[in-house]
């Protein structure tokens, strides 16, 4: 891998993305911007549900009054305003307003599965971390690995395996935050057309009837 | 109680169970007479009926109602012919390994002939899938199956002696034991949501199998010797051979005995390891399962009588 492909996009300055060294460097850059890209893209959801804007510095303080609290907790504000906003009405869902909390609730769940894959995306790469300088031993990533040392057979075969298993689980993580975002928001689709059927589905149905001319 | 009824008190389909012993019974009766001899020896011997077990597990995770309602008949032909064609699959792979026996029994081929054996997997085939009738869905999955046993097969058997990986060892595990508990798991929840379940179960089934295989051959002094013998890449191979004298070895065409017993010393030696590897497969089922599912507490259960296999 040569360098971040995130290394172009908005956190181009990172010391990771942008100056890339070696290819251990270069995979914890790329991990980083990503999480750097998913921090972004949280803040622009949650800015767009009423959240403070914040300077580009903060962008990966963590912490009491880091954005991403910020950013979360504007959007469940705007989640459980627009739903008490609209707690009313029970009936059949036939007014725009009351879409509303339901929507809310939508883009919490959305929120909430991109927090979770960069969570886990965070995770995965802690766990192989250790796995990858195990493998390099002495060349770890601090110190990187000049163009002319040559790595042992044993140790490439294992950081290849540690790589391969990284690769692997960082493709899993995807999928498997995609399916359940794709169930939670199955659910509140379901939800929606229960709320919208008709009052009382056991009154009989009129058809309409024309006799042909 | 025997292992298998334990196994199947425990998850909770004696009746289920019965019900397609039966079906089973029906089908053998109902066969050619040239063939039902055989069809007989390969079905009336025994069964660790695991498969059908996840079918069934599978669609009762799916369920919001009391899961003691009968089953849609879909399901229960659906495990019926899981069970035909994983028997399929035994006749071929005892073909393949040259094994005369299996659970303790002269093995088809060894009993009948290569010939009829060859030809009652064809019937079985044939048969099974006139048994799905209009279930298109059933009939799609089936075809996926026997597609990626027979890539599996071709690729472990490529793969065999080489320096590989426990990632290799998961593509050819994931293709082989894997594909079939995949399609386990669509043929009971038939939304595709337990897809993945399936797949980790598979993996961990292969795993407990290959580490169950290392372990019988340590406790008995020899067997699980086939794997060994043609460099088969098994989970303990895969974490062994890391070690370059190992890998050496393993790769050698034609070990002779001294090598492949120092081999299977290498194996046991790395069992503590596939262990640990396998419960983080288990771990992981159990998130699939309590994630997609509506009710896990079968697949949970399914999954702890599955880890139960490596005999630890």
């Amino acid at each position: 891998m040569s360098g971040s492909n995130f290394a172009r996009g908005p956190f181009a300055d990172s010391s990771f993305g942008g100056q890339t060294t070696d290819p251990f460097t270069a995979v914890a850059g790329a991990m980083r911007d990503a999480w750097g890209l998913g921090m972004f893209a949280l803040r622009a959801a949650a800015q767009q549900m009423g959240a403070p804007e914040r300077t580009p510095g903060d962008t990966f303080a963590m912490g009491s009054g880091n954005p991403f609290a910020t950013a979360w907790e504007a959007m469940l504000d705007a989640a459980s305003q627009a739903a008490s906003a609209s707690a009313v009405g029970q009936g059949p869902m036939c007014r725009t307003a009351d879409l509303q909390p339901l929507m809310a609730r939508a883009s919490v769940v959305a929120a909430s599965s991109a927090f979770s894959y960069w969570r886990k995306l965070m995770e995965v790469s802690a766990r192989h971390q250790a796995g990858f300088v195990a493998a390099v031993g002495d060349m770890a990533v601090g110190s990187g690995i000049a163009a002319n040392q040559t790595i042992p057979d044993e140790q490439t075969r294992q950081l290849t395996e540690e790589l391969r298993a990284y690769f692997r689980e960082v493709g899993e993580v995807a999928v498997q935050e995609a399916r359940s975002l794709q169930l939670e928001l199955e659910h509140l689709g379901e939800e929606l057309a229960r709320a919208s059927a008709p009052s009382d589905p056991s009154a009989p149905y009129q058809r309409r009837w024309k006799a042909k001319q | 109680m025997d292992e298998v009824s334990q196994t199947i008190a425990k998850l909770g389909f004696d009746n289920e169970m019965d019900a397609l012993r039966h079906r089973i019974g029906q089908w053998v009766a109902g066969c050619d007479p040239e063939v039902r001899e055989a069809l007989e020896w390969q079905f009336l011997g025994g069964s660790k009926y695991f498969r059908p077990l996840t079918i069934f597990s599978c669609h009762a995770a799916t369920q919001t109602h009391d899961r003691r309602l009968p089953l849609p008949d879909r399901v229960m032909t659906s495990a019926l012919v899981i069970e035909l064609f994983h028997n399929v699959s035994l006749v071929i792979d005892d073909i393949v390994d040259r094994s005369d026996t299996r659970r303790a029994r002269a093995t088809l081929h060894a009993r009948f002939g290569e010939l009829a054996a060859l030809m009652v997997s064809g019937y079985i085939v044939a048969d099974g899938y006139q048994q799905l009738g209009d279930d298109l869905q059933g009939v799609a999955l089936f075809s996926e199956l026997l597609r990626r046993l027979a890539v599996a097969e071709c690729m472990q058997w490529r793969l065999r002696r080489q320096p590989l990986g426990i990632e290799d060892w998961r593509r050819i595990a994931g293709e082989d034991t894997g594909s079939m508990f995949e399609v386990c798991a669509c043929l009971g929840d038939r939304s595709g949501r337990l897809r993945r379940f399936g797949g980790l179960l598979g993996l961990l089934y292969h795993g407990c199998d290959d580490v169950g295989d290392v372990r019988g051959a340590t406790a008995l002094g020899g067997g699980g010797e086939e794997d060994v013998r043609d460099g088969i890449l098994t989970l303990p191979a895969a974490i062994a051979i890391r070690d370059p004298a190992v890998a050496a070895l393993f790769c050698k065409p034609e070990p002779n005995s001294q090598e492949l017993a120092e081999i299977a010393g290498a194996f046991a030696a790395r069992l503590p390891e596939a262990e640990s590897y396998l419960d983080a497969i288990a771990a992981e089922a159990g998130e699939e399962a309590r994630r997609f599912s509506v009710n896990p507490a079968p697949l949970l259960s399914l999954v702890e009588q599955t880890r139960r296999l490596s005999g630890r």
